[in-house]
């Protein structure tokens, strides 16, 4: 089963993360995934906005921890999800995050690697890598920094825990909240009204 | 529309339809706000209905909409325009009042209403939730007594809005509200704009977050099977059958 399904509507392409019965944790297949749809979003001149949302009750619970038990830390962290992140980084195109449910930990950075973070009301987010003794490895404590000030990141960050979008709205980390059953639509048309402006500006 | 003395008479014109707000109406009124808060020698609106109802709401007749687009760029602009507004608006609700149209009598500043006049919410008949800020100025003005009727649908009568503080209920509500206008109008009206104002700061000025929010409610519910089947059984007078999907 592929761990991304990718949906085109009009100019925006959809990546549905699809491992909904692991809350959409992310292992080296989605990793694999994630990468080969971005370059076929690169290359598909259709193609003007990317949006990611999560199959099922999750965005992203994070990175896989069961299959990170089986690998040195290091590995996962240096080798295992690298790619995602430098092929985030070089896409040229606006990416919207739509948060649908949790986005925590590996799945908050997801969602902080893109461009744009619009949430379902009932969304959860947060870094709790430290109930496990580990720290955000993907960015999490640089771009949390700059979204929401040291202060607020410092907080999230040693206690672990999850906030809800509205809070994460009012800190600026998250653009606008909707209706879980409006997401996908206010995604759709913040991507029409993107595509609709000047490609190059 | 007449307008006399600072005191402008805008009359929602539609009796056919108990002045039902099809496309049409509600351009020409949001037209007519426009023109006349641009104007400055206008300083009372009384807004009103011809025949026997003040406005029954949204015109169903219409035929498949988009509610979001409807929302976002007819009805909300128009509560906008009454409540943004540095006149004074009076309501003359001279007889049933449902749905958008209770919206926007709630959304006038001073409300008079016949002994027979009613205030509907109307919407949960359709399988929709109340728009057009309703769910937001009502409970701003009288508090968890509207929550019920908020919550579930029903309706006020003119003697349950005066009971409330919503409204005064008198013989002839055209005539009660030129009649109170024209004292606005002719009275400290700097004073009133000012206080108008810091109402809207104190009770309202989450106003524009909680429409969007509204819009995206009310845009979802467009989509279910029970708006559906409540927009047919009203065309084709029947009882609804909702399934709570």
């Amino acid at each position: 089963m592929n761990t991304v399904i990718e949906e085109t509507v009009e100019s925006a392409r959809i990546f549905r993360l699809n491992r909904p019965e692991r809350l959409n944790a992310i292992n080296l297949e989605m990793v694999e995934d994630l990468v080969s749809s971005f370059n076929r979003a690169e290359d598909d001149s259709n193609v003007r906005v990317v949006i990611i949302t999560g199959n099922g009750r999750a965005f992203s619970a994070g990175a896989d921890v069961k299959e990170m038990a089986s690998m040195r830390l290091e590995d996962v962290v240096r080798k295992g999800h690298m790619p995602l992140w430098e092929r985030m980084k070089t896409f040229r195109k606006p990416i919207i995050a739509a948060v649908n449910g949790v986005a925590a930990g590996g799945g908050l950075e997801l969602a902080m690697a893109c461009d744009i973070i619009i949430a379902a009301e009932s969304a959860m987010m947060g870094q709790p890598e430290i109930n496990l003794g580990i720290i955000p490895g993907a960015g999490g404590t640089q771009r949390l920094t700059r979204a929401i000030g040291k202060y607020k990141a410092m907080e999230l960050v040693l206690t672990g825990k999850l906030v809800p979008a509205r809070e994460m709205e009012r800190m600026g980390l998250v653009s606008q909240v909707v209706p879980d059953s409006w997401l996908m639509d206010e995604s759709l048309r913040m991507a029409g009204e993107i595509a609709s402006k000047s490609p190059f500006a | 529309m007449e307008s006399k003395e600072g005191v402008a008479k805008v009359t929602l014109n539609r009796p056919e339809r108990l002045n039902a707000l099809n496309s049409d109406l509600r351009g020409e009124l949001l037209k007519t706000l426009r023109t006349l808060n641009s104007d400055a020698s206008i300083k009372v609106v009384v807004i009103t209905g011809a025949g026997k109802a003040f406005c029954s709401g949204a015109d169903l007749t219409a035929g498949p909409v988009d509610v979001m687009d409807e929302l976002t760029n007819s009805f909300h602009p128009i509560l906008r325009e009454i409540r943004g507004s540095e006149k004074i608006y009076v309501a003359a609700v001279n007889g049933v009042a449902a749905g958008a149209g209770m919206s926007i009598a709630v959304a006038c500043d001073i409300r008079f209403m016949s002994k027979d006049s009613r205030l509907v919410t109307a919407f949960h008949r359709i399988g929709l939730a109340p728009d057009t800020g309703l769910a937001y100025i009502l409970p701003k003005l009288v508090g968890a007594k509207a929550y019920e009727l908020l919550l579930l649908g029903g309706e006020l009568s003119a003697q349950d809005a005066a009971s409330l503080g919503l409204a005064k209920v008198v013989e002839d509500p055209v005539q009660s509200a030129v009649h109170m206008a024209r004292e606005v109008s002719s009275g400290p009206f700097r004073a009133f704009v000012a206080s108008k104002k810091m109402l809207n700061l104190t009770l309202f000025c989450e106003m524009d977050q909680f429409l969007r929010y509204e819009a995206a409610l009310q845009a979802s519910l467009s989509r279910t099977k029970d708006f559906n089947e409540g927009v047919r059984a009203f065309q084709e007078k029947r009882r609804p059958v909702y399934r709570g999907e």
